[in-house]
């Protein structure tokens, strides 16, 4: 057979790459602010309190990244009662010790940096609360505090407690709560049960001076059980004492700003969620916490809760001190397609026009980054309001406007159209367009539909409910302040049903409509909210629409640009292999995940999700090495399994370390850390 | 154990994996029934849904149990390890509790929400069974 060549969207966009660096030189040497993780260490979650996840290390390189080979590896399985098979941590590393969560039940573990021995493990047997928490398994990361007398590690659990642990010993610190535990189900300002009460955390911690700041998580929102679920309220503590210093209602209360973008006040007061789930961060300078917030109970049906509702999918700035608001700014009103912010703003120094501007560069669920003056609030480049599609769902009055991101252009695709389909055969492409028939097509915010079998089924969204980005980020260069972001290109089919009120007192709830025709079942779904769950959107296997199915993006936000893009992840297998594409060179189309991305001196660094087989038969993932300059790729190394947490990097006696938390399939949770052989580094 | 499963073992990337030449049956060849697929949907709702969402599409803090991220980490998984990791760590707040057969209706539940045709004999609950069945995302070739 011939073989068919097969085109689609070019995306390895390189654009003037080389004009791009000699400007930004110019602008970096007006930069007096160092950010990044200092010191060769990697002290916060995020590299840096401005999240930037980057370091200034430079050992490993284009020239050797390939020959990194493994120095250690940290099997979590015995940190908790089973093993785990989503390690999603970042751990820290301060004076040669590595600081980890791991394992089912989110233990603490502290390493040897340069080994991977084990110093100290602390762990605390939750019982039913930590069963019951909504928030599972080992979690993100925790903080480090140090006054330079003591030094702390702050963490929460999955049962929602704060633990404040010595980091020489492990040991819970006397004077901190009640025995080193805050727990914090209480003094939140809302009465819940101590146990069911549906509130956790994966994020870690972020703290400034003495205070740590707490975020709150719950359940997806597609079925609430309750539409008053319990709310998701930010608050700070004295990281010394564990005494609350501050609570921000992410939801107005009565006689609060804000209150009045809420048609009906008492649906303010009922409504929970709002919570903070993901990363948040910091300026020290201006003294400001930046908190992403998700939304309201009720992720794709809003008709409990009229208005814009503030603060649902906004970003506030507070008082780091005293909980504050400084301003605040909504990426999506009355969101009802689960655009939660999903992870840490990162804070930039940028140079528009000659301009310094302290910014914030925000990267979402639907495929921009926000970027505002962190100081304001407002937008740098205009966000425009624009006339978006009304819903035609029974209560459901969706803002008639929405924000629209001007510049820098989206990283990832947004809306569905007959041209994003598949077409790497006739035959398939022809599958496709008739399945899409189904369903409703249109642009972003394209808002559910209430699901009917014989059509509109659903409305396919793209990005997906889960992004686009996610609650991995991205990473900034500060020294020529490309942002970079891994998304996924990927279709929701998004509709609603009438719930049946066995799962849910909302009205209408995710789900699909049943075919009529249906024999009955067997079993009824024993509290099924009415519909059955329908088909993901696939054709013979294959996602609806064309690759890339994930990228990474860099973008310019000095310029608010685009200036190169890639597909990440080599072609998975379930297409390389799929009969239908026998014969055609498929270009590698990335593979889906969340993948967390760092950079370094000259790299931008990024595992695979999901497995492939390599050519020489292993099953497994890369981690691979972009030129953070033109996006070319330098280098990979073969991991046993995919990356599940972001990577880090730290340099201990002379030598650079990157760890990668891997996990999945099969294969349970691992720190895995590359260094060069001895002979390969070179002085940093 | 063989000679070739000894040396699956040792190999890093071939525990799990099987190749279809190796197969007696197909995961399209009709390896579950309709009736257990909802006994399975029923269960899902239960104890699934919650976190890996309606429809088992992912959520937030759990990934999705059909669609594109699944098959690309499932492929050419043996069911019988696909089976072990539903029943050794899920439901998560009571992991454990599901007995090898109701985990094999789960299962039968994933498979038909990946479109894969039911048949008339029922996916078994044994490891052995399940071990000469690998999870393949496509339709055989005609």
């Amino acid at each position: 057979m011939t073989k068919t060549h097969v085109k689609f969207a070019a995306v390895a966009a390189v654009v003037a790459a080389t004009v791009v660096m000699a400007s930004l030189a110019a602008v970096a040497q007006n930069r007096t602010f160092s950010p990044g993780a200092a010191n060769a260490e990697w002290k916060t979650y995020g590299g840096d309190l401005r999240s930037t996840r980057y370091s200034p290390l430079a050992q490993i390189n284009k020239d050797n990244f390939s020959k990194l080979e493994v120095a250690w590896r940290f099997k979590t399985d015995a940190l908790g009662p089973r093993p785990e098979f989503n390690l999603q941590s970042t751990p820290l590393m301060v004076g040669g010790v590595l600081y980890s969560t791991g394992g089912t039940r989110r233990a603490v573990v502290a390493l040897d940096a340069g080994t991977g021995e084990m110093r100290w493990m602390y762990s605390l047997n939750e019982g039913k609360r930590g069963e019951a928490a909504p928030r599972q398994l080992s979690g993100r990361g925790l903080a480090y505090w140090s006054d330079g007398r003591q030094e702390r590690i702050v963490y929460v659990t999955p049962g929602y407690q704060m633990i404040a642990l010595d980091a020489k010993t492990g040991r819970p610190v006397p004077g901190f709560g009640r025995n080193g535990i805050v727990d914090l189900k209480l003094n939140n300002d809302q009465e819940m049960d101590p146990v069911t009460g549906e509130i956790g955390l994966h994020a870690a911690p972020v703290i400034s001076g003495d205070v740590v700041i707490i975020g709150a998580a719950h359940l997806p929102g597609s079925i609430p059980s309750r539409r008053d679920n319990d709310n998701g309220y930010v608050r700070g503590f004295d990281v010394r004492t564990g005494k609350r210093l501050w609570i921000f209602h992410t939801i107005p209360r009565p006689g609060e700003p804000g209150i009045e973008t809420w048609e009906v006040e008492s649906a303010a007061e009922q409504s929970g969620n709002a919570g903070v789930w993901a990363q948040m961060s910091i300026d020290e300078e201006l003294g400001l916490v930046y908190l992403p917030v998700e939304l309201p109970t009720g992720d794709y049906y809003g008709g409990h809760r009229l208005g814009d509702g503030l603060y649902g999918e906004s970003i506030i700035a507070v008082e780091i001190k005293t909980g504050k608001k400084r301003w605040h700014y909504q990426l999506v009103h009355h969101g009802i397609w689960d655009s939660d912010i999903p992870c840490a703003p990162i804070l930039a120094d940028i140079v528009v026009d000659g301009r310094m501007i302290k910014a914030l560069a925000q990267p979402s669920k639907q495929g921009w980054v926000y970027v505002l003056d962190r100081a304001t609030g407002v937008p740098v480049w205009p966000i425009e309001e624009r006339a978006v599609e009304a819903s035609t769902v029974p209560g459901e009055k969706a803002s008639p406007t929405q924000p629209f991101v001007t510049k820098p252009p989206a990283f990832a695709k947004q809306g569905v159209t007959i041209d994003d389909l598949i077409d790497f055969t006739p035959a398939l492409r022809a599958e496709a367009v008739k399945l899409a028939a189904r369903y409703k097509l249109g642009p972003l915010y394209t808002p559910p539909v209430a699901s009917k079998w014989e059509g509109p089924l659903a409305t396919l969204m793209m990005p997906s409910t889960t992004g686009g980005a996610n609650w991995q980020g991205g990473a900034l260069d500060p020294e020529t302040n490309y942002l970079y972001v891994y998304s996924s290109n990927q279709i929701s089919d998004l509709a609603l049903i009438e719930s049946d009120g066995k799962r849910s007192d909302m009205r209408y709830v995710r789900g699909t409509a049943p075919n009529p025709a249906a024999p009955p079942a067997a079993l009824p779904a024993a509290g099924a909210a009415g519909g059955e769950a329908a088909p993901p959107v696939l054709v013979q296997g294959l996602p609806l629409v064309k690759p890339p199915y994930a990228t990474i993006s860099a973008l310019d936000i000095d310029k608010g640009d685009l200036v190169w893009q890639v597909a990440h992840g080599e072609t998975p297998d379930n297409i390389r292999n799929h009969p239908a594409l026998k014969g055609l060179t498929i270009p590698r189309t990335g593979r889906i995940g969340r993948i967390g991305v760092l950079a370094t001196k000259t790299l931008l660094i990024a595992g695979e999700a999901g497995f492939f087989t390599t050519p020489s038969g292993q099953r497994g993932a890369m981690l691979r090495a972009y030129d953070k300059a033109t996006g070319q790729e330098v280098g990979e190394v073969y991991m046993p399994a995919p990356q599940t947490g972001s990577p880090m990097t730290y340099m201990l006696n002379g030598r650079q370390y990157l760890i990668v938390s891997i996990s999945g399939g099969t294969y349970s949770g691992e720190l895995v850390a590359f260094r060069l052989p001895q002979d390969a580094t070179t002085t940093n | 154990m063989s000679r070739a499963g000894l040396a699956c073992l040792v190999v890093a990337g071939c525990v799990g994996a099987a190749s279809a030449q190796t197969l007696p049956r197909s995961v399209w060849n009709g390896v579950y029934t309709v009736d257990q697929a909802k006994k399975g949907e029923a269960l899902a709702v239960a104890q699934c849904v919650s976190c890996h969402g309606d429809g088992l599409r992912g959520g937030e803090a759990a990934p999705p149990l059909t669609g594109d991220l699944f098959n690309s980490t499932w492929e050419g998984v043996l069911l019988s390890d696909l089976a072990d990791r539903i029943r050794t760590t899920m439901p998560i707040d009571r992991p454990g509790t599901l007995s090898r057969p109701q985990t094999a209706d789960v299962l039968a539940y994933m498979l038909s929400l990946s479109k894969i045709p039911a048949g008339t004999l029922s996916l078994p609950a044994d490891a052995g069974a399940l071990a000469q069945i690998a999870y393949r995302s496509y339709p055989p070739q005609p």
